[in-house]
């Protein structure tokens, strides 16, 4: 989250989203009564002086609401914030209710009575630079290529070379147009000092660097390159996320630091170690001890039927012992794991039973 | 055609340990390969820096980059003849990370040659815990491949010298690795050979009198043949898929089960594509039908290359292949360095198909000879565990039960570079139905 403007006195905050991760410490910050001001859309009615109302058009309008509740719709990345509506432009009806759908890229205005500690500390952590780096799988038939930003992966179009096998025999292509093609989908949603990890069976993804090495865009100089992964494509991408080279390059990312925490907790399992919790219910019990030291969720535990409002008041209870809580997006290995364990997996500082003795 | 038996056969073993050059030179020591053409690579050869040293790897090396780094990286077809089969040779690479491209070759093998280098240290290498001899012998056994040669190359190198002593250890090696894979030694040759000399390839060895069994090509024919299942679906999956200037869409592949013949509609699954065969043909010769082993390329009317894929499988529409969103497998992990947990999503291998999946719930531990459950519901599974667990692949994957398809069933599962799990589909618990079936013929 990007913190453009924070005025104690006043308690006002002007944000940007980043992204899902930081939907989720908005939703856990606004409580009802807080006022939002922000972008949005409204269906606005043009009353005619003879003529009923037409279908109306949307239009862009700043708006301030009132908070009245504000619902997470983490499957499409979105916040609804619904309110009544206090400040609208002049020439538009300022009756009733509205929602504001917050989603990455949104800028907001919020203004609270009162911040209270583990708000600011929510909003502290959020500002810490969201991590973003792109990755390429890739063998001399097909590159994946993916951009992973907190622990958000997003999966761009698999480039194809279009070069076949030894069957037949057929008039070898030149590998150019292949990287360029995939230069070209990095290209199209690269931002300066990304770094690229390629990574791929056998030499291509040497040549690969090497070519790129000698084009003339900004991001040369910034490819690395990752071994031992034997699969391209999508698969490859997923694959490269696990490895421990790419961790050893990445170390200081939350992806990072969130995979390292599932692996002490799929270690803890196998060795019967109990300093672990997984469901809800477990892991409040133990917030309320103060036995979590680290809680990983996945963003579709609420298919688990887990109320948000719930959810955000054991994080703050994890949070108030000094422990950590981790939102992960379940597009990466990590979070699909950890939703494969039932959506919520909590490392203990100590173990429940003990604290029944 | 030849009308001899056919039978498919795989060329593995770790890199470097002499498959291409060896079979190179026992093609040219049939006749397959004339002199003029070995002759030519030869040269070529010496214009990479690399001497003559592969001329004959070169038959079977064709690619541009197998050629400038020396290793083969895809797999390589070629048909050959002995006294009582003809065979159709797919040569498979040996590095790993092109251990994918060698389990699509044996997915499609019905006999395998394990060539392993008895020169001091790259024996040890290859058998070693990361090795590709002792992973590949895995995956042969796994993926169904029952009958195996070894070849022992390399007898011609200094620190072997045509060395019984050196035979007879790393024989015993390999039979105490093959037996606990699950291979009975009694009717396996093990070769000493040289792929360089040609010696024990074609020609038996005078420098090798101690060894009295069959050179690589007698040991050929003591392969028996397989029963062909002609009376199942129509099951074909596809190895890779060509666009030929004059000729259109050409994919190509073993057929594992059923009949194809010309002018049959046939569906393409996943996709559930129509089309209809217009050829076949096998190693460049026409044929009318095509029976289970045999490799084909076949014309399809009306499909461009990207409606079909590596991994996609062609069957009849009115058995089309089963296409699956989940299933219950039993699985064997046969290493992973701490412990698989659900939600760990691996790549699964079966047959000419790769695509990653996850595993959604260990359902059972289970006692792999008796097949009793030991503990339901375990939280993890480790390295040597047996169980039954449910996976779901990331993409819809044709695959059969082992019941009714093992040449289907059957699957690997990897990680990292590792082969982590090996395993039989159980039940498939959730199909992709045929919605939308798409004519384009």
């Amino acid at each position: 989250m990007i913190i453009h403007k924070f005025i104690a006195k006043k308690g006002l905050a002007f944000l940007t989203l980043e992204d899902a991760d930081d939907l989720w410490c908005l939703k856990r910050i606004i409580e009802p009564g807080d006022l939002i001001s922000g972008e949005t859309s409204r269906v606005i009615k043009r009353m005619g002086t003879y003529t009923r109302p037409d279908k109306g058009e949307r239009v862009k309008v700043k708006i301030k609401l009132k908070v009245e509740r504000a619902k997470l719709d983490s499957s499409f990345g979105r916040l609804r914030i619904f309110g009544k509506i206090l400040e609208m432009p002049e020439d538009i009806l300022t009756k009733g209710f509205h929602s504001i759908v917050a989603t990455p890229n949104y800028s907001l205005w919020i203004q609270k009575d009162r911040w209270k500690e583990i708000d600011l500390r929510i909003l502290k952590d959020s500002e810490k630079a969201t991590e973003r780096f792109m990755i390429v799988s890739m063998d001399r038939r097909d590159a994946g290529v993916g951009i992973v930003q907190g622990t958000h992966l997003q999966i761009l179009p698999t480039v194809e070379s279009g070069l076949a096998g030894k069957h037949y025999d057929m008039k070898e292509k030149s590998s150019r147009p292949y990287y360029k093609e995939v230069i070209e989908v990095i290209k199209s949603v690269y931002r300066p000092c990304t770094e690229i990890f390629v990574a791929g069976p056998g030499n291509t993804k040497n040549s690969f660097v090497n070519f790129l090495s000698k084009q003339k865009d900004s991001f040369v100089g910034h490819a690395k390159i990752i071994d031992g992964i034997d699969i391209t494509g999508d698969d490859g991408v997923h694959m490269v996320l696990r490895s421990a080279q790419l961790r050893k390059y990445i170390e200081e990312s939350k992806l990072a630091h969130v995979t390292a925490l599932l692996e002490q907790a799929v270690k803890k399992i196998a060795d019967g170690d109990d300093r672990i919790a997984f469901t809800f219910d477990e892991v409040k019990e133990a917030s309320k001890l103060g036995a979590v030291d680290s809680v990983l969720i996945s963003d579709k535990i609420f298919e688990h039927g887990i109320d948000e409002d719930d959810l955000a008041e054991l994080l703050n209870s994890v949070e108030e012992f000094r422990g950590k809580g981790y939102l992960i997006d379940s597009s990466t290995d990590t979070g699909s794991q950890v939703m494969g364990m039932g959506g919520i997996v909590a490392i203990l500082r100590f173990s429940l039973r003990a604290s029944k003795v | 055609m030849s009308a001899k038996p056919h039978l498919n056969l795989v060329i593995t073993g770790h890199v470097d340990h002499g498959k291409s050059t060896g079979m190179g030179h026992f093609l040219y020591d049939l006749g397959v390969v004339d002199q003029r053409t070995i002759e030519a690579y030869s040269k070529e050869s010496e214009k990479y820096g690399r001497g003559d040293t592969f001329k004959y790897a070169w038959v079977l090396d064709r690619i541009k980059d197998e050629r400038e780094r020396g290793l083969t990286i895809d797999l390589a077809f070629q048909k050959f003849e002995t006294d009582k089969y003809f065979f159709t040779l797919i040569d498979a690479p040996g590095h790993r990370d092109f251990v994918k491209n060698m389990i699509t070759g044996a997915s499609q093998a019905d006999t395998a040659v394990l060539f392993v280098s008895a020169k001091k240290g790259e024996y040890e290498v290859g058998i070693g815990p990361g090795g590709q001899t002792r992973e590949h012998v895995f995956l042969l056994f796994t993926l169904g491949v029952r009958q195996i040669i070894v070849a022992m190359s390399k007898f011609d190198d200094a620190t072997v010298n045509y060395s019984e002593e050196r035979y007879e250890e790393v024989k015993a090696g390999l039979e105490k690795l093959l037996k606990t894979v699950g291979y009975d030694i009694k009717g396996i040759p093990i070769i000493p050979c040289s792929g360089w000399t040609g010696e024990n390839l074609v020609k038996r060895s005078e420098k090798m009198p101690w060894y009295t069994g069959p050179t690589l090509y007698e040991a050929l024919d003591q392969f028996f043949e397989i029963p062909k299942p002609i009376d199942k679906p129509l099951r074909l999956p596809i190895q890779d898929v060509y666009s030929i200037t004059g000729v259109g869409t050409v994919p190509v592949g073993r057929v594992e089960t059923g009949v194809v013949k010309t002018g049959d509609k046939v569906v393409i699954a996943p996709s559930m594509t129509i089309a209809e065969v217009r050829s076949i043909e096998t190693h460049h010769a026409n044929i009318p039908q095509a029976i289970p082993g045999d490799n084909i390329g076949f014309n399809l009317r009306g499909i461009s290359k990207k409606d079909i894929r590596r991994g996609d499988v062609v069957g009849h529409p009115n058995n089309p292949p089963t296409v699956a969103k989940e299933f219950m497998a039993q699985v064997i992990i046969v290493h992973h360095p701490t412990a698989i947990a659900a939600g760990y999503t691996p790549v699964l291998h079966a047959h000419t198909a790769q695509v990653a999946a996850q595993i959604t719930e260990l359902v059972s531990k289970i006692d792999a000879r008796s097949g009793q459950v030991v503990e339901e519901k375990p939280k993890s599974l480790k390295t040597g565990d047996s169980a039954i667990i449910r996976i779901q692949p990331v993409k819809p994957l044709c695959i059969e039960t082992y019941k009714e398809m093992p040449e289907l069933g059957r699957f690997a599962l990897r990680d990292m570079g590792t082969t982590i799990a090996a395993g039989v589909v159980k039940e498939i618990t959730q199909k992709v139905t045929a919605e939308k079936v798409q004519t384009k013929a």
